[in-house]
């Protein structure tokens, strides 16, 4: 079994078997188009502690057939119980771990980082509850007729 | 931290508000420094918190999952995520994933979506101070930017003939697989009179939009309202077919040829009515199946780019097969950033283009790359074919990409062509049948080299 190596920003090397590996499309498009087997695949805005995360992901899901097409707005509830766990992270790492999905191109991490995180968002009553969570600054930038409107345009979406 | 609130400024405002002033007051990012040096601070990296280290374009697809409640609630908590959570194309999305195309549209879709709920309120934009975004920005310009700009109007290299016979149409385009405007067909039909928008308000069909299903009357309050990157565009197959309207057009000999009708119920889609705003349209392509088409302007104008077989349009990125076409850039946006550029090339480079105007009918080369552009609120009718001048190429394309095949969902296109053309066209078949027999071995050779290309050994 071949392996690929790579290396994240902090300068931490990996060496990962293909098979695993491979579960990232742009990692699988960059070996098989490239031939590049031996340098080590530089990943400059993925940390070694994000990166694990990751291979935790690709060792749970390493014998999955290939994802759907990706869904809109399924239930937090759909999630396999290692997902779940996997997922119980700090926002910011959460954060990391999307971006590090994204650029890496793993769908099925990036879906469940996103079903994950909307589900926080979800879970909270009011926009100062979310502010409050995920640590988002006060801002005074509407006037009160403007916090009205979009009040009462909320409530109307909410029935 | 506080933020201190920007005034708005009501009523006659000092500055004239220019064309592309976005709504919420978003600027591109190269703003930022002159405004910094002006003391206006940016307001994205604190507002979105630990979501900052985002692409907007991920951004944008994590909001999709919170669904329209909790985006709402979220526009609340900064004038970052207010801009996202406004963003209209994700109230697209929640709009017709909830309601397909029971809506009523006004405005934009974000009041279309509410207006499902609640009584319907205008609210004007919240005008804000140090956002920047290039994506956003864009999107804005490509809705703002007046088509007439941006679209070339005035090139046209595209022959116009009338009064042809069949036999020099084909000799002349046919054979040689080339583009022409043909501008005498249309006129005669009894659609060019009768299909208008009323007209299509009078019909009680269900049409197909993309996704959706839509009543006329819904469709054209979308269109008639929508200022949109790239609208949704009616494309419907069904209600050419209807009596009320398949009598109103006549296919014309040069295009009456139509060999797929051996296939008779299990026949790809082939016959289209399409309908859509200014601006709708299609990004690059190449037609099913190496058909040929014709597409008829009855209502509009369109303005067509076309480049020959193997000439890959700028910004266009096919897969190595030839199956996958990503255009990363809407139609629009190609305009912006690539029809400007081209305009530079080498002569022999440049694509073949035209303005096809109300009672044009253009011929579409089969294996051509084509994009088209609504430049007005337009009714158009197309339709694919296949003749005995690219016969060939049809069943080479179905015999080696069968992978490829599109719009047949009963097994094998090649060889139901092939059963058919031998039951029903007997003399047809023997004029290709060296094609079925030459090929064992080369398609065989075509599967290794195939094989060789996509996996590298």
């Amino acid at each position: 079994m071949a392996s690929v190596k790579l290396t994240t920003s902090d300068d931490k090397e990996y060496t990962l078997d293909r098979e695993l590996i491979f579960q990232s499309n742009l990692i699988k498009n960059m070996v098989t188009d490239l031939d590049v087997f031996d340098a080590p695949i530089p990943l400059p805005n993925v940390t070694s502690s994000t990166l694990d995360i990751v291979i935790k992901y690709l060792k749970i899901h390493k014998d999955d057939p290939p994802p759907p097409d990706k869904p809109i707005e399924k239930a937090v509830d759909d999630m396999i119980d290692e997902d779940k766990e996997l997922m119980k992270l700090e926002f910011n790492i959460m954060a990391d771990v999307i971006l590090a999905a994204n650029y890496l191109d793993i769908p099925g991490l990036l879906d469940i980082g996103c079903r994950t995180v909307a589900w926080h968002i979800k879970q909270c009553k009011d926009y100062h509850e979310i502010r409050e969570k995920f640590n988002i600054p006060k801002e005074l930038w509407r006037s009160e007729e403007e916090i009205a409107e979009m009040k009462k345009e909320l409530n109307g979406i909410l029935g | 931290m506080t933020v201190i609130p920007q005034k708005r400024k009501k009523g006659a405002s000092v500055l004239k508000q220019s064309t592309y002033d976005h709504p919420f007051g978003i600027k591109p990012m190269g703003n930022s420094y002159f405004d910094s040096s002006n003391g206006i601070k940016e307001c994205k990296s604190h507002g979105l918190s630990v979501f900052n280290v985002l692409p907007e374009q991920q951004l944008l697809e994590l909001l999709i999952y919170l669904g329209p409640e909790a985006a709402a609630k979220l526009a609340q908590t900064s004038r970052a995520f207010y801009v996202y959570c406004y963003h209209d194309d994700l109230w697209r999305q929640f709009t017709i994933k909830r309601f397909n195309g029971d809506f009523e549209f006004i405005i934009n879709w974000r009041n279309t979506f509410k207006s499902k709920y609640q009584k319907y309120i205008q609210d004007s934009p919240i005008k804000i101070q140090g956002f920047y975004s290039d994506l956003l920005y864009t999107a804005w310009r490509c809705v703002s930017v007046p088509l007439k700009d941006l679209c070339g109007v005035e090139n046209d290299n595209i022959d116009r003939r009338s009064n042809m016979t069949l036999e020099a149409f084909i000799q002349e385009y046919m054979i040689p697989n080339k583009p022409v405007i043909l501008t005498d067909v249309v006129q005669n039909w009894p659609a060019y009179k009768k299909w208008n928008f009323e007209y299509l308000l009078g019909t009680d069909f269900k049409f197909r939009a993309e996704a959706v299903d839509i009543t006329f009357a819904n469709y054209y309050k979308y269109m008639t309202q929508c200022k949109e990157e790239a609208p949704l565009y009616l494309f419907d197959k069904k209600c050419t077919f209807d009596e009320k309207m398949r009598n109103d057009f006549q296919i014309p000999d040069y295009f009456n040829q139509d060999l797929f009708s051996v296939l008779k119920e299990k026949r790809p889609d082939y016959r289209w009515l399409i309908v859509g705003p200014e601006r709708s349209g299609s990004t690059f392509h190449i037609d099913p199946n190496s058909t040929n088409a014709w597409n008829a302007v009855i209502k509009g104008s369109k303005k067509w780019i076309l480049y020959p077989p193997n000439h890959i349009p700028p910004g266009v990125y096919p897969s190595r097969d030839g199956s996958e076409v990503t255009s990363p850039v809407s139609l629009a946006e190609w305009f912006l950033n690539y029809y400007q550029d081209i305009q530079d090339d080498p002569i022999e480079q440049r694509p073949v283009e035209a303005v096809c105007k109300e009672g044009e009918i253009l011929f579409v080369p089969n294996k051509w790359w084509h994009c088209v552009m609504n430049l007005e609120p337009g009714i158009a009718l197309t339709q694919n074919f296949v003749g005995m001048e690219n016969l060939e190429s049809v069943l080479n394309f179905c015999k080696k990409k069968p992978e490829q095949v599109s719009g047949f969902c009963h097994g094998d296109l090649y060889e139901e062509f092939k059963k058919g053309l031998q039951q029903d066209m007997p003399q047809v078949w023997d004029k290709v049948k060296h094609l079925d027999q030459a090929s064992a071995k080369e398609t065989w050779n075509n599967l290794c080299m195939e094989k060789s290309f996509s996996f590298s050994f």
